[in-house]
């Protein structure tokens, strides 16, 4: 330490902050000594320090003290508490939403989807005696003579939007069309049923075992061993817009649309025959009240049930929109202040 | 830091940082919202701060809230009444002791506190320097500056008396 009378008030002011160790401010005390004209300059500055004795402030520490450990603990455990019921509520809530959401559901799905599927079977199965069912039956049975062939029943399908044409298994249909999703199919029954010899077979269908099994339309394979005589389609068939089957050859069309605004057209690809050879044509246009109710019932069910689903999330979309809404209402007149 | 020990700091402490806060703002009430907030962060963080070092903390806390309880003053502009009630505050006894309370009001409020903490508190440099945010060399620049201020002031006044 080099303490010299042009560095003194450095020291002096570190003496007086008390940033000094021993030997410093001992040699500071000498450096007075031998320096008594600088005394006054370190009275001076001694004059600034502050006495925490002449200044006491007391403030009322009853706001401060906290409570004790055991004190703490039960109010923690209470706010946990609090919280784990409120969980617990969440979770009720949420359960109660989904099983509600789940039994609505269910319903929509074996309420009109059974009942329309219901009708579609009761269509597509033909009576016992014999007559295929709807009126496109009797128009179609054109051969009327029996045959003792197995004929596949096809599944008859209901089409909402756009009816479909009657048909027979293995044969071409015409109006529904590919992945339509208002196509609906019935799963439908394995009848035998007596084909007439002069039934046109078109292409063999899978699961037909006889080789003239049903009466087919549309051959477009021209594989079919035996030609047949034509089914015999009446005219009112065509004037109704439904299909007329006119095809008896490979080489013929068998299917023609008289009227394209009205191409109703029922599909029954299984139908259970019995003791007849008709193909179970029939068109939903005929007023067929089972097939109509078809088209209402069956197909729109599924457009229910998504709809139920959508508006019910819309719904709670809303009500979160509003209470965010509300909260912002409480928030902005405070910060608007 | 467990409850009790943060309610020894309270026994122990609550006073000096009222003080401290107190000649700062001048005014009791904003003193005693200071030292409450503060303790209140103190209780909060109670997990994390060591029981040795919670006079430190407890005065870092303080410091800040002070300066921004002072810059929120000044920038709604209430200083000049809160100058007026700050004559609430403690009157020295004599004539020196009022001088300095006089010095120290003019110095800025960092260079004050500096003196408070220093000669209230007996912090080391490097302590006020944790405290304030400040490194060692500013802190005793600072301080020398503010107690040659204090002297000149002192000097000046005794001298026209």
């Amino acid at each position: 330490m080099n303490l010299t009378r042009h560095n003194y008030e450095e020291y002096f002011l570190l003496y007086v902050d008390g940033e000094l160790a021993g030997d410093d401010r001992l040699a500071v005390e000498a450096f007075l000594q031998e320096h008594p004209d600088l005394g006054e300059q370190m009275d001076d500055l001694r004059q600034t320090v502050l006495s925490p004795a002449d200044d006491v402030f007391t403030i009322d520490k009853t706001l401060l003290y906290r409570p004790q450990e055991e004190e703490a603990g039960a109010r923690i455990i209470s706010i946990n508490r609090r919280r784990l019921s409120a969980a617990a509520a969440a979770v009720a809530i949420a359960l109660l939403a989904t099983s509600a959401l789940w039994i609505v559901r269910r319903q929509n799905h074996s309420g009109p989807a059974t009942a329309g599927a219901q009708n579609a079977t009761a269509i597509a199965t033909p009576p016992d005696d014999g007559v295929a069912s709807g009126a496109a039956t009797h128009h179609t049975t054109a051969a009327g003579s029996p045959s003792t062939d197995t004929a596949q029943a096809a599944p008859a399908i209901a089409a909402g939007s756009r009816p479909t044409a009657p048909t027979v298994p293995g044969a071409r249909t015409i109006g529904p069309i590919p992945g339509d999703r208002t196509t609906a199919a019935a799963p439908g029954a394995r009848a035998t049923a007596p084909a007439p010899s002069n039934v046109t077979h078109p292409e063999k269908a899978p699961w037909q075992n006889a080789p003239h099994d049903a009466l087919v339309t549309n051959n477009p394979s021209g594989t079919n061993p035996v030609p047949q005589t034509p089914v015999g389609i009446p005219q009112d068939m065509h004037t109704d817009g439904t299909i007329a089957i006119s095809g008896s050859t490979p080489r013929h069309t068998p299917l023609a649309i008289n009227d394209d605004s009205t191409q109703a057209l029922a599909i029954n690809n299984r139908p259970t025959v019995t003791r007849t050879s008709s193909p179970t044509y029939h068109t939903l246009e005929d007023g067929n009240q089972e097939a109509s109710n078809d088209r209402i019932l069956f197909v729109p069910a599924d457009q229910v049930v998504n709809g139920e689903v959508k508006g019910f999330f819309r719904r709670a979309g809303r009500l979160i929109k509003r209470s965010a809404s509300l909260n912002n209402d409480v928030v902005r007149p405070e910060s608007d202040r | 830091m467990t409850p009790q020990e943060y309610n020894q700091c309270v026994s122990q402490y609550a006073d000096n940082v009222y003080r401290f806060i107190l000649k700062n703002l001048g005014r009791e009430d904003d003193a005693r919202d200071v030292v409450q907030s503060s303790f209140e962060k103190l209780w909060i963080n109670r997990e994390q701060v060591d029981a040795a070092r919670s006079k430190s903390y407890l005065f870092t806390i303080a410091y800040h809230q002070m300066i921004d309880h002072i810059r929120k003053s000044k920038r709604i502009q209430l200083r000049d009444d809160f100058r007026e009630d700050a004559q609430v505050q403690h009157i020295p006894a004599n004539n020196t002791r009022k001088l300095l309370e006089e010095a120290l009001s003019r110095l800025g409020e960092t260079q004050r506190s500096l003196i408070m903490l220093k000669d209230y508190e007996g912090y080391s440099y490097e302590e006020i320097g944790r405290i304030t945010g400040l490194n060692e060399s500013q802190v005793k620049v600072y301080l020398h500056r503010a107690r040659l201020q204090l002297r000149d002031y002192i000097v000046k006044m005794e001298n026209v008396l």
